[in-house]
């Protein structure tokens, strides 16, 4: 009899786990603003797509040397890194173009003095390792595989949500009613949040949601 | 009990005696020979049925020798073979009761040539069962060792007919599938339990209800990568199988059911390697078979009518079990530094992608097919004549399989006699390593021999790693393993083979050889095929016989070679064979009967391919115990598109031909001397893409000569 009650119990709790609804909803893209877009918050912060790019390379790399072997992987690096490097301007196209590097031309002429520097300073060695993170290994044409790299929006959405949002990121631009909201610099938690450590250590998280106007400066969306 | 058979033995023997006594007497000498040979058997039966153990055999002392020429061959190519051997096959019968026997068969075989390599020999044991028939003779069984038939779209051994086939070369065909335990019967062999049960007469109504029960377990042909020399097999596969029937007034109405199936949890107890894709095959066949026979209705009628037809359905499904490269994303949280403030950090989400094997398993087929065939027969006894006439119509589907009624026991294509023998251009290899010898020689001869067991006939590996473990089956290091290096082993060259195959195996080589069949391949269960046989066979009063046979078939979606579309394709094949006793007919006391027959098949689509076959022969008692037996057999296979083996080569023309004749002679009651020699003749014509047609042309003489004792 003991039994039969704890089956019967075993029942209910099977009838009314049957009658609930069995769909599952997604935590991420429940927490992010309803007007959300990874492809528009991108955009606004590009040195995301720079590291999907990069990181595409490393793990482009790390699955050869894996297929190679390390002895392999070495001696075809060497000769890869030194035909990359040898062609100046396409890793120049590659070091400015929007969709890879995304420098400025300024940028690019720091990076020609840096590698006329004796290779051992630091400078230099640094310089040449940021232009290496675009090189696929064992590839000719870089220029033209770097701009196929698929971008993976559920990693920039995700970063919304760990980082961007308690940071006060912006994630659109502002639409023209917002021209005259109040601007992320002017709000307190932008000083608390930079003065992080001055204050107490502790961390503040970011509760407004921000967009950018064309001026290029965060606003809160009211 | 034991005295009790004794006094019935003695009152039959009397009996034989006495009827033989009063056979002069008799009016009709064929009544009192036909009683005699009941009463024979009824001693045959008690004799059988004597408590304990039995030994039977048979012992054959031979020598056979070929000798081959072809101008192929290289020049260093051995030319001559010869086996002198003795072979003692013992059947052992031991019956506990009266009911049940237990059966064992051993080989005892002695390669003289290889005597002094090694003289330990091993006795082979090549049949074990328990048989009964218990419960008042309403159930029988056997276990281990079986032969078990359904039905012809259930479980059936589709077999090579030849018309008129001469005694020299039945005889032999039958031997070499003994050494398979194999038998010409339509029965497939099988090793498992078997129980059926007959009710025997119901109500007075029904005649007999039967119900039987088969189980099984088959050979699983599917082999993982390094498969070299041994067999080793971790898988399952299991076949039941069972049926009811019932019958009442002539007729008979039954129900089959068979399934086959790999059983996925054994093999899944061994790794599946990388490289490896492991199938997993499920048939399934229900079939409803009704049969009527006027005889039972309508005894006083002269002929006696009926019709036999099966409806049957299939359902064959396969999955599989392997490794597919999967990309796996990873995300993880990492930071890094704005690059216009280093001082500055963010977080971001990294990606990280890892090309990893992911075990899978999925459905990879599913098919349904229905089969059915409907036959009509009129038999009788008219004067004397004997007559049967059948005719029917089949149709099956495409999608229809039935695996255990599909696997001929001919597979052919081996190399029999000279196997030592090598080519000296590379093509000639290739064609004789896939395409085959002679199909004459692989029907009708066998080497059957003992020899030393060594590294180079065990085994050839390159692996060191690994042996025996669950990654490979078998590697080099097993060649540490070789204990039994230099004793002897028995060895087969045989064409036939009792292993089923399943449809993803099955030999597409073996499939197209018109050898088999050119319109049923796999006997009436072929997919994909629908037309129409008859048969015929006259026999008056075993003095002259006479058998046709015509089939009209049709395959629906052939690919046609010559214009590379799938279409129709029809094939037409008939056969006509004579034989007469002379013996007989001239009221001699002794056999002279003289036998011949003509087959001829085409097909007019696919790779056009045509057939003809001529069979004549001669088995004569001469005097006493001499016998003469001869017979001649030509086979042309012509492939009119063409019958592609590789890319290199294309084979058009198969010309056969195997003369045999020789003497026998009785030394003793179940003695005989049998003295016999012939000629193969083997010519192949195919085409290499830019030269013009090659031919390999093989003539073998062979000698055979062998005494053999039943006892």
């Amino acid at each position: 009899m003991k039994n039969l009650h704890q089956y019967m119990l075993i029942l209910v709790a099977g009838v009314l786990g049957a009658c609930g609804s069995m769909s599952v909803n997604d935590p991420y893209a429940e927490a992010l603003p309803a007007d959300f877009n990874p492809q528009e918050y991108l955009t606004l912060h590009p040195e995301l797509h720079i590291r999907q790019i990069k990181d595409y390379v490393e793990n482009y790399n790390a699955n050869l040397k894996t297929a190679l072997g390390a002895t392999a992987y070495d001696s075809t690096k060497k000769a890869d890194d030194a035909a990359f490097l040898a062609d100046l301007n396409v890793v120049q196209a590659i070091y400015i173009h929007p969709q890879i590097g995304a420098h400025s031309e300024q940028q690019w002429s720091n990076v020609i003095i840096a590698l006329g520097l004796a290779d051992t300073t630091p400078e230099y060695k640094n310089t040449k390792k940021a232009l290496l993170q675009y090189n696929f290994v064992g590839r000719a044409d870089d220029y033209s595989a770097l701009l196929t790299v698929p971008v993976d929006y559920q990693a920039v959405s995700q970063q919304y949500n760990v980082f961007g949002r308690d940071h006060g990121w912006a994630y659109r631009v502002c639409r023209p009613e917002e021209g005259a909201n109040p601007l992320r610099s002017s709000l307190p938690i932008a000083s608390m949040q930079k003065d992080i450590v001055k204050v107490d250590g502790s961390f503040i998280a970011d509760e407004g949601l921000y967009c950018r106007d064309a001026a290029g400066d965060d606003r809160l969306i009211q | 009990m034991n005295f009790n058979m004794n006094m019935r033995k003695i009152l039959l023997t009397s009996a034989i005696a006495f009827s033989a006594a009063s056979a002069f007497a008799a009016d009709n000498q064929a009544e009192v020979v036909t009683q005699q040979k009941s009463l024979l058997e009824k001693l045959d039966s008690l004799n059988a049925a004597v408590l304990g153990l039995k030994i039977n055999g048979t012992a054959k002392a031979g020598v056979i020798a070929s000798f081959a020429t072809s101008d192929q061959f290289a020049k260093e190519s051995p030319t001559q073979e010869n086996q002198a051997f003795t072979d003692v096959n013992l059947r052992l019968t031991a019956r506990p009761s009266s009911e049940t026997m237990i059966d064992v068969q051993l080989r005892l075989h002695k390669d003289w040539q290889s005597a002094y390599d090694e003289n330990n020999n091993p006795v082979i044991g090549h049949w074990f069962s328990y048989d009964g028939t218990i419960l008042n003779k309403h159930v029988d069984f056997n276990l281990g060792y079986m032969r078990v038939g359904y039905t012809p779209l259930t479980i059936f051994t589709p077999q090579t007919e030849i018309l008129q086939e001469p005694e020299i070369f039945s005889e032999k065909r039958r031997e070499a599938l003994e050494k398979r335990n194999l038998d010409t019967t339509s029965r497939r062999l099988l090793h498992g339990l078997n129980v059926v049960y007959n009710s025997g007469n119901v109500a007075g109504v029904v005649d007999n209800i039967t119900a039987q029960l088969t189980g099984a377990r088959l050979r699983n042909t599917a082999k993982k990568k390094d498969q070299i020399f041994f067999d080793f097999d971790f898988s399952d596969r299991y076949l039941l199988g069972t049926r009811v029937g019932a019958d009442a007034y002539g007729a008979h109405l039954g129900v089959n059911f068979v399934n086959v199936m790999d059983r996925k949890l054994t093999r899944r107890s061994k790794k599946v390697l990388k490289e490896d894709t492991i199938y997993y095959d499920n048939n399934r066949v229900i079939s409803v078979e009704a049969a009527f026979d006027s005889k039972k209705l309508f005894p006083e009628l002269p002929v006696t009518f009926g019709l036999n037809g099966e409806f049957a359905m299939s359902k064959w499904k396969v999955d599989r079990d392997y490794y597919a490269t999967e990309i796996k994303t990873s995300y993880q949280a990492a930071d890094d530094t704005y690059e216009e403030d280093p001082t500055r950090e963010f977080v971001y989400i990294k990606v990280k992608t890892e090309e990893v094997d992911s075990y899978k398993n999925e459905d990879y087929l599913d098919q349904d097919g229905k089969s059915f065939y409907a036959d009509l027969f009129v038999k009788g006894n008219i004067n004397d004549i004997d007559f049967k006439v059948n005719a029917g119509y089949f149709q099956t589907d495409s999608g229809f399989w039935s695996e255990l009624a599909s696997s001929p026991v001919y597979q052919g294509r081996s190399t029999i006699f000279n196997a030592n023998a090598f080519y000296g251009n590379s093509t000639d290899s290739l064609i004789l390593a896939t395409f085959g010898a002679s199909s004459l020689e692989n029907l009708y001869f066998n080497v059957y021999n003992s020899t030393t067991l060594q590294a180079t006939n065990l085994m050839n590996s390159t692996d060191l790693e690994n042996a025996l473990v669950d990654q490979l089956e078998s590697g080099a290091s097993m060649f540490a393993n070789l204990y039994n290096n230099y004793k002897n082993g028995h060895f087969y060259r045989n064409g036939y083979s009792g292993v089923t195959a399943k449809r993803l195996e099955l030999d597409p080589l073996m499939v197209l050889d018109p050898s088999v069949g050119l319109a049923l391949p796999l006997g009436l269960a072929t997919p994909d095929r629908k037309g129409i046989i008859a048969k015929a066979d006259v026999n008056w009063a075993d003095k002259v016989s006479f058998n046709a046979r015509v089939n009209i078939v049709t395959q629906s979606n052939a690919l046609d070679f010559a214009t590379l579309t799938v279409g129709e394709n029809k094939f037409t094949e008939f056969a006509v064979g004579v034989g007469v006793d002379a013996g007989a007919l001239a009221a001699l006391d002794r056999q002279i009967l003289i036998q011949g027959s003509f087959a001829k098949g085409s097909e007019n689509a696919y790779l056009q391919r045509k057939t003809s076959r001529i069979v004549g022969g001669i088995t004569a008692d001469v005097w006493g115990p001499f016998a003469l037996l001869g017979g001649v057999q030509m086979y042309t296979k012509e492939f009119g598109t063409g019958y592609p083996l590789a890319a290199t080569a294309i084979v058009n023309k198969a010309t056969e031909m195997l003369a045999l004749g020789g003497a026998r002679v009785k030394l003793a009651p179940l003695s005989y001397l049998s003295l016999q020699g012939g000629m193969l003749k083997n010519e192949l014509e195919y085409t290499v893409p830019g030269v013009a047609v090659n031919k390999i042309s093989i003539s073998k003489l062979v000698f055979l000569a062998d005494v053999t004792v039943n006892f």
